[in-house]
């Protein structure tokens, strides 16, 4: 066991006294601030901000903080709030945290020359040559780099915009193609009006007594068909909602019988045990007999009575048909030409209900466009509608038990390896396109966030969702996954348009060396 | 009908949505419980009989038999049960010892002649249990005086007394002239004889008195393979607390620290016969997914001792049986009546009488050992989740500590790092360079601790050595056939479980941690979490082990159950100590755990949840395990299943700082929850409840050293503190730290705006954080405008708190800090504590005395301390630890003027002086630790 005797600590206790004797240089204070550490005539000093604290100068780095500044102890751990110099020779000098200093840790990311150690039982030498030639190829190589996914980036930039002006393009000439198509429409609608208009006025009595007959037909068998097709359509949906609950039974009996017990899920054993209570009690269930159909169909027609109704009609006097012939039209809300034969009025109606359905298409697609492609598309694509250029680029990559499939645009898959079961939907793009300032240490110039939702539901669990980190890299790539909250995945992506063109940017990032290189030291060290 | 099927769809959809309680009907009532249905019943009848005075007791002591061997003050002799024919008595051999610590102990054996197919009972329990494996020593020097009816024995100059009725058989044992413990006071005595199925009738065996349920079978559903091939064994008695209204202990249980009565008095007149009882206290060690709180349902440890309290007196018994056990409590005639029930097992039993709840921990422990001094870094934060996912996950968070300057200590993983399960392996996709993962973290002072399980994945292929290592020792646990390994499911799958009762397991166990080569031999901040020790079974009966399998010495799980995870950890310990070549403190952490576990482990109450009442129950849950000489306990902070609120979370930090053992932990299903997760303001003011944690670890360390040499309660009830008080004898809400004088009620309701903390006596108190006299006396003391920074605590008058109040990474790089002391005056303008340091992690303190142990006085405005034993040691850096604050409240001189003279080593200098509020300050007195100092104050008068 390595352990340091107490003369090794005397030696390095008085060797530093001598060193701040000879010096006469405040430990902890970087050269530029060493005459803020004057004493004045009386050998007495005052606190940095606090001019009113007056303190014997050898008060300076007594290992007590007087100062609320923390000015009085540059080179001890003393003041929360203090700072002590690091000169770093060979590297580029810096400023540490009090609380780092003398705590028995070379804190080489960023004090490289060990002098935060200098009152502390272990040894620190320098590593700033070190150090530096590494920072130095590593943000060299960042900056290389940096340029290459630059121009990568310019490429996909270049795509995105053809892309939406493609877009705008194909929308212009719809909402021309939807302006003649609207006019059209106009135009035959007035005329559909007058001829509806003489009709009524020449016809109405003698059309409708002829063709009372047929109202049956028209009019009360469509009423009566559609009932039995709703009926049908129950039935319909009875059968599949039964063949689903069998599937369904099939599902749990196959979880009764093959339940993996290792899995401690109470839920579980609750709902076997359940189920199975369940079967028990379930009693055969009947099919629906296909003749109780023709059996409603002879009950709904009594009910109508259609015979009394057309008698009535008939024996009515003309003007009381026309009162009977308005009831007609007004319970059944139709328009006396659609029982009525007009071949002119007919095909000028299906003229305009295809032009109509035309218009409402065009309409729609319009405002699909529009609201999907036009409205705060920066926001959704990015500035400049940089995703664009993705939209149709999916990436792959395999980690442990799975490959992920990732569309930028699009959704995120996990699909086994073994391809034993399903693959797994983990979310869909929500259009949030979120540029990350560099807070996080391990990322020198910025990231964009994408959001991934509504994937498949997790078993007893949340709704799967995925979050993608995207970094600069010259190539579209998954560089790691991974799930820190069960159902809700990260993924750390490189592409090309995750790298920034700011210099602001890069010469800040120079600046905060300390924080932003921890990381890389880290891995490197 | 046709639409019948969805509405029956429809309920089972319902059903099907998981509730988050305790599946209740997976653990067995009483009722369900044949020894327990039948020692219920025997003692109703009993009871019944007593009140016409129609019952003749059955047990008797046979005068001629009794020897007494003053050499080794033991008495030996034959007690005999009276079997229903009248004519035929069951013998066993009984065996009364007093202990060199003044405690009895008293033991029940079958004789050879009455066993059936060479039966035995287990008599191995205080191997395990007891410290060092040693059986207590005897004490001398005993009066004996035998009249016709009794036998009495007194010793310790009349201090103690024990009166042994012959018949029926009582034992009552006096402390100071009064009886305080009676044993078999009602005649519950029950020693189920062995016999043969056939001969379990009325004819002789059976009395009319008892019941014949479950006495070869077991008809609980989940257990109905239950062999139960030695027949009924349960062994019971009764024992009287006299005079003592309340008891504590026999954890683990969710339930208030004051223990509750658990049926109606039977034996009362007024007793209507109807039935209203509830379940016994249940000593049990089962994996009880979602337990819940107010329950008597066992828990995942057991520790058989109970201690009872009063004015003046104390009381303790331990129970020693490691069966599956049920203790009845009712309250009559200002005593409490207890009835101790036990599966299988001898009855061993010691009795423990003394002036203060604090002698008796202490001779508890003279039997089970005191808690292990723990390393200080386990005394830190332990940031812990179910999982941390791979290397990068475990030291991002580690950087994130450091990134929100908020302490931490030691990083945890649960079982998803190891290959499938496969524990003493790494999944290498996820976790490819342990060892520079261990190095990143030592970096900072920082530990890894990672989870080993006992059972073993059933693997069919031969790579696993783990498996093979077992199986080819034949070191399993054995089916009921006591030939094949046993098999269950466990989260592995198919698995088996390791037998370490068995001595050349436990060797194997310990070297596992040897050539657990990828965890690397040569990092040293690696420890162990043993979880699922019960074991937990998923698919045995009530979620544990079948109590007809056979352990090492042909040993029948049913009588040792609550002793494997004991075992297990005693295995892991040695391991630890190998791998560390005994040169540091390992720290483990268990699940299950006994009486005497404490001497390897710390403990967690297992898997809360998410909610108040789980806050709530914590406290209680901690003083309880203090009680019974487990200090070293805590909760998960947050709760494991569920998602906290941000005010619970932070609530739950603020009370988790307090608890011995301080982590936060969380299920895979939950959110991320690590401190910064809630953001601010919750962020910052958790960040604050951990620092002060930190800077309050010499006080916790001063309370471990004080528990590892006499048992005191790290976290310690009112009552040990005042323990003549009536008032406070159920308090649980509230508690000193140690000796501390450190007094805290942590908040643990919703949106508080008013909040009263009770003061237990009429020493004055300070606020904590700004002074504040409180001179008002006993009661309860007003916060108002409570907010959510706010932690009420105390200083109570008269004490020293030691603080360490620079903020660092971990706590071992805090290890060379300056202390900061604060000096609570009390009436009478005195204050006294200790300083206790060390080398923080390994044995040396013990192995070469290298301690120091200041005695801080404040006395005639004297300041002191005071080192006798003072030894150079770790590193040397001792010579450099200095004092840089010493705060002093309360001083009456309200003078201005104050001067200060220091003296140290024969040398003199000059203390500077300044007033703060409601304090004296000295600034930097450039006082060392390690050798005794002075300083001497006086307000100089203008």
């Amino acid at each position: 066991m390595f352990r340091i005797k107490a003369f090794h600590l005397i030696f390095l206790f008085t060797s530093f006294l001598f060193y701040q004797l000879a010096n006469t240089k405040v430990i902890g204070v970087a050269p530029a601030h060493q005459h803020l550490y004057e004493p004045d005539t009386g050998n007495k000093w005052h606190c940095l901000s606090n001019s009113e604290i007056m303190l014997d100068f050898d008060q300076i780095n007594d290992n007590y903080c007087d100062c609320p500044d923390g000015s009085d102890e540059p080179g001890t751990s003393a003041c929360s709030n203090g700072k002590f110099y690091c000169q770093n020779v060979g590297f580029k000098p810096s400023y540490i945290p009090s609380f780092m200093v003398n705590d028995g840790t070379c804190d080489y990311l960023n004090c490289c020359d060990g002098s935060d150690e200098y009152f502390s039982n272990i040894n620190c030498p320098n590593r700033c040559n070190e150090l530096n030639e590494k920072y130095q190829s590593y943000f060299n190589q960042i900056i290389k780099f940096n340029d290459k996914g630059l121009s990568l980036k310019e490429i996909y930039q270049k795509t995105s915009l053809n892309l939406k002006n493609e877009i705008i393009s194909k929308l212009s000439q719809d909402e021309a193609k939807f302006n003649r198509l609207n006019n059209q429409l106009i135009h035959l609608t007035n005329e559909f009006k007058k001829i509806e208009e003489n009709a009524n006025k020449n016809n109405e009595n003698s059309l409708f007594i002829n063709d009372l007959n047929g109202l049956n037909e028209k009019v009360f068998n469509p009423i009566i068909l559609n009932f039995l097709q709703l009926v049908g359509t129950y039935n319909d949906n009875f059968h599949l909602s039964y063949s689903n609950f069998f599937k369904l039974e099939n599902i749990l009996n196959n979880l009764s019988k093959n339940f993996d017990l290792s899995i401690n899920d109470l839920a579980v054993k609750n709902s076997i045990d359940s189920f199975k209570e369940f079967k028990n009690n379930l009693n055969i269930i009947n099919h629906i007999n296909n003749s109780d159909l023709s059996n409603l169909k002879t009950s709904l027609a009594n009910t109508l009575n259609l015979k009394n109704l057309t008698d009535q009609i008939l024996g009515a006097s003309n003007n009381n048909k026309l009162d009977v012939v308005s009831k007609i039209k007004h319970s059944f809300n139709l328009n006396y030409h659609e029982f009525i034969n007009n071949p002119e009025l007919a095909e000028i109606k299906s003229k305009i209900d295809n032009l109509k359905t035309e218009v409402e298409n065009i309409q729609k697609e319009i405002d699909e466009v529009y609201n999907k492609e036009i409205i705060n598309s920066d926001k959704k694509y990015g500035p400049n509608n940089i995703l664009r250029s993705l939209s149709d680029e999916c990436i792959s990559e395999t980690f442990g038990d799975y490959i992920y499939e990732f569309c930028f645009t699009g959704e995120i898959y996990q699909k086994p390896v073994n391809g034993k079961s399903s693959n797994t939907r983990i979310g869909k793009y929500n259009y949030d396109y979120e540029i990350i300032e560099e807070n996080d240490e391990s990322n020198v110039f910025g990231s964009i966030k994408l959001t991934f939702e509504n994937g498949a539901k997790c078993w007893n669990g949340p709704i799967r969702k995925g979050v993608a980190t995207i970094k600069c890299g010259i190539e579209n790539k998954i560089l790691q996954v991974s799930e820190p909250q069960v159902c809700e995945y990260h993924f750390d992506i490189s592409s090309p348009i995750a790298c920034f063109k700011n210099d602001d940017n890069i010469s800040a990032a120079n600046e905060k060396t300390n924080e932003k290189t921890k990381y890389f030291f880290h891995e490197e060290l | 009908m046709k639409l019948n099927w969805l509405v029956l769809f429809a309920a089972f959809c319902f059903c099907v949505v998981p509730s988050l309680a305790v599946k209740e009907y997976l653990f067995k009532k009483c009722s369900q419980s044949g020894f327990c249905q039948r020692n219920r019943h025997f003692s109703n009848q009993v009871s019944k009989l007593s009140l016409n005075d129609e019952y003749q007791p059955r047990y008797s002591i046979d005068k001629s038999s009794i020897k007494f061997h003053n050499n080794n003050s033991t008495l030996v002799g034959r007690l005999n049960k009276k079997l229903n024919d009248d004519f035929t008595s069951v013998a066993f051999g009984f065996q009364l010892n007093i202990l060199e610590n003044h405690s009895i102990r008293f033991r029940i054996e079958d004789q050879l002649t009455n066993t059936v197919s060479n039966f035995r009972r287990y008599n191995e329990t205080s191997y395990w249990s007891f410290k060092d494996h040693v059986q207590p020593d005897l004490f001398f020097e005993i009066n004996t005086e035998s009249k016709s009816e009794n036998i009495i024995i007194g010793y310790s100059n009349g201090l103690y007394k024990i009166k042994i009725q012959l018949y029926p058989f009582k034992l009552t044992y006096y402390y100071n002239n009064s009886p305080s413990i009676v044993l078999n006071d009602r005649n519950f005595l029950n020693i189920e004889h062995f016999r043969k199925k056939n001969d379990n009738d009325l004819t002789k065996n059976l009395s009319p008195e008892e019941l014949d349920f479950d006495c070869f079978t077991d008809s609980f559903k989940d257990s109905s393979k239950n062999t139960l091939k030695r027949g009924p064994e349960s062994v019971a008695l009764d024992a009287t607390f006299k005079n003592f209204l309340n008891v504590y202990g026999i954890p683990e249980h969710a339930d208030s620290m004051a223990l509750k009565t658990t049926r109606d008095n039977r034996d009362d007149a007024s007793y209507d016969g109807k039935e209203r009882d509830l379940d016994p206290y249940r000593l049990f060690n089962v994996d009880i997914f979602e337990y819940e709180t107010d329950s008597k349902l066992p828990n995942y440890g057991s520790i058989p001792f109970m201690l009872a309290h009063s004015h003046n007196v104390s009381a303790g018994l331990f129970w020693v049986n490691s069966a599956d056990t049920w203790i009845d409590i009712i309250k009559k005639d200002k005593s409490t009546k207890t009835h101790w029930i036990s599966e299988a097992g001898l009855l061993d039993i010691i009795l423990i009488l003394d002036n203060s709840p604090a002698s008796i921990n202490q001779k508890y422990g003279d039997i089970t050992g005191y808690v292990a001094l723990p390393q200080l870094f386990s005394l830190g934060y332990h940031q812990c989740r179910w999982n941390y996912n791979n290397q990068d996950d475990v030291l991002n968070i580690n950087k994130k500590f450091d990134y929100f300057k908020i302490p931490m200590d030691s990083i945890w993983l649960d079982i998803e790092y190891t290959d499938e399960k496969k524990y003493f392996t790494w999944k290498n996709s996820l976790f490819n360079n342990p060892t520079e993962m261990l190095s990143i973290l030592g970096e900072t002072g920082r530990n890894l601790i990672a989870i080993i399980d006992p059972h073993i994945k059933s693997t069919n292929d031969k790579n696993y050595n783990i498996e093979q290592q077992i199986l080819k020792n034949n070191l399993a646990i054995k089916d009921s056939d006591n030939k094949n390994p046993f098999h269950g499911q466990c989260w592995p799958g198919d698995s088996i479980w390791i037998d370490t009762f068995n001595p050349k397991a436990i060797t194997i166990w310990a070297s596992f941690y040897q050539n657990f080569t990828t965890f690397s031999n040569d990092s040293t901040n690696l420890h162990i979490w043993n979880d699922m020790n019960e074991p937990s079974v998923f698919s045995g009966p009530e979620t544990t082990a079948p109590k007809d399998l056979v352990h090492y010495g042909d040993w029948e799980h049913r009588s040792l159950h609550n002793l494997y995870g004991h075992s297990l950890i005693e295995a892991t310990y040695q391991g630890l100590n190998e791998r560390y070549q005994n040169m540091k403190r390992p720290f483990i952490l268990t699940r299950s755990y006994f009486s005497g576990s404490q001497r390897y482990s710390a403990m967690w109450s297992g898997d809360n949840m998410s909610k108040w009442g789980y806050l709530k129950i914590s406290i209680p849950m901690a003083l309880t395990s203090g009680i019974s000489g487990m200090p070293f306990s805590g909760s998960d902070v947050g709760g494991f299943f569920g998602d906290p609120s941000s005010e619970l979370l932070t609530r739950w930090y603020q009370t988790g700082i307090w608890y011995p053992f301080f982590r936060g932990h969380a299920h895979i299903d939950s959110k991320r929850r690590e401190p910064w997760v809630p953001g601010d303001p919750y962020t910052s003011i958790i960040r604050d409840a951990i620092k002060l944690r930190y800077s309050l670890l010499p006080v916790f360390y001063n309370s471990f050293y004080e528990s590892s040499i006499n048992g005191l309660p790290v976290m310690k009830p009112l009552f040990y503190e005042n323990p003549n008080n009536e008032k406070i004898f159920d308090i649980d809400d509230e508690f000193f730290i140690g000796n501390s004088g450190i007094l805290v009620k942590p908040i643990t309701e919703e949106s508080l705006s008013k909040f009263e903390i009770y003061i237990p006596d009429d020493e004055i108190y300070y606020d904590f954080n700004d002074f504040t006299k409180i001179d008002q006396g006993e009661g309860k003391y007003e916060y108002k405008n409570l907010s959510l920074d706010n932690i009420p605590i105390l200083i109570k008058g008269g004490n020293i708190i030691p603080r360490k109040m620079r903020y660092r990474r971990s706590s071992k790089l805090m290890r060379h800090d300056p202390y900061t002391l604060i000096i609570a005056l009390d009436k009478n303008q005195t204050s006294s504590g200790i300083l206790y340091v060390d080398d923080f992690e390994t044995f040396n303190y013990k192995n070469n005395e290298e301690y120091l142990l200041c005695k801080l006085k404040f006395e005639n405005n004297q300041i002191s301390s005071n080192i006798n034993n003072y030894k150079n040691f770790f590193d040397g850096i001792d010579e450099y630890l200095e004092i840089e604050k010493i705060i002093i409240v309360g001083l009456d001189d309200s003078g201005d003027n104050f001067k200060g003279e220091i003296s140290q080593n024969n040398k003199i200098w000059n203390a500077s002086i300044i007033r703060e509020k409601n304090s004296l300050v000295i600034k930097n007195p450039k006082v060392k630790v390690n050798t005794s100092w002075k300083i001497n104050i006086f307000n100089e008068k203008p």
